[in-house]
């Protein structure tokens, strides 16, 4: 190992005033160097951050946790009955959003509630099925 | 930035700033250890002063991008001369390459200087020491002085009954010669 005297005597040798536009430019490079780095570091880190929660977000549409259950519309202007006055009204499912759908008649559909007061109300095609609360008045 | 743990000193301290890219402790290891990684290097590249800077450039922006935290100093030294003698052999390697390819458009090549093996931080100073032997004993007199035994130039100018002028001209001659015959040393196979 180097005595105290031999380095400098070594520093005064050779690393004189030549070295020092080397001395300078080594150090601009070197403190570019670290910034890059930092910066590298940081968007690492984030996107570590990042992925937990791309999994999450993936898993989720995977298993439909995405599906809002439909919500009854929030007033009705006017009542097309009265007898309807606070019945739920619930806004019709999209055909392309249901992917096994079976298209019954209307007969049909009468027929899953033999024992239930229900009707179709609404223009053709835009019918809407009302299940009576209450026993239905004659 | 954030700062080091308070029970790090020193090398340990430095280099877990180094880690995260403490722009400070980049300075302050530039500032350190420049100078020793150049002397360092010089021997690597066995004289070679334009391959030793260039090596040295090189090993700087390394450091500056892999730094890791050390416990010691000697740890740390023992990684940076290893980072050192790699990027040495690296710009060796693009020499070549470049000197095929002008070789390639013409007959002129530059051999690439040979790498030492097992370069040791310590040779640079013992070759030094066999050179300064080798002076006539006025003028290693004169260097022991003043860089052995701290004498100030007044002083030795006082001792040997010249001005201080002449005393500085003949150490600037003299650091010269020192060099140049510690370079022919390290260049010799």
């Amino acid at each position: 190992m180097k005595n105290p005297e031999h380095k400098e005597l070594l520093r005064e040798i050779f690393c004189d005033e030549e070295l020092q536009s080397l001395r300078e430019e080594s150090l601009a490079c070197g403190l570019s160097t670290v910034r890059s780095r930092r910066r590298n570091h940081t968007l690492r880190m984030a996107a570590l951050a990042a992925v937990p929660m791309v999994v999450i977000g993936v898993i989720g549409l995977r298993s439909g946790w995405y599906v809002i259950p439909p919500q009854p519309i929030a007033s009705v202007t006017a009542p097309v009955d009265s007898r309807l006055a606070g019945v739920k009204i619930y806004p019709a499912v999209s055909m392309a959003d249901a992917p096994q759908v079976t298209i019954i008649s209307d007969e049909e559909l009468f027929a899953l509630y033999k024992d239930q007061p229900v009707g179709l109300i609404g223009e053709p095609g835009k019918q809407r099925l009302v299940v009576y609360d209450e026993p239905a008045v004659r | 930035m954030p700062s080091a743990p308070a029970a790090l000193t020193g090398v340990a301290a430095l280099t877990h700033r180094l880690a995260k890219g403490d722009e400070a402790a980049f300075r302050e290891f530039h500032a350190q250890y420049f100078d020793r990684l150049y002397q360092f290097l010089l021997v690597v590249a066995r004289g070679q002063e334009h391959e030793a800077r260039e090596a040295l450039q090189e090993t700087l922006v390394r450091v500056a991008r892999h730094a890791r935290p050390f416990d010691d100093e000697f740890a740390f030294w023992c990684w940076l001369k290893a980072v050192a003698r790699n990027a040495a052999r690296d710009s060796g390697r693009k020499r070549t390459r470049y000197a095929a390819l002008m070789q390639s458009f013409s007959a002129f090549s530059r051999p690439e200087a040979p790498v030492a093996p097992a370069a040791d931080d310590g040779r640079l100073s013992a070759l030094l020491i066999e050179c300064l032997v080798e002076f006539a004993p006025g003028d290693r007199a004169l260097l022991e002085g003043k860089y052995l035994h701290g004498a100030t130039v007044a002083e030795l100018a006082g001792q040997m009954g010249q001005s201080i002028k002449s005393v500085e001209s003949r150490l600037v001659r003299l650091r010269r010669e020192l060099r140049e015959s510690t370079l022919a040393k390290l260049r010799q196979p």
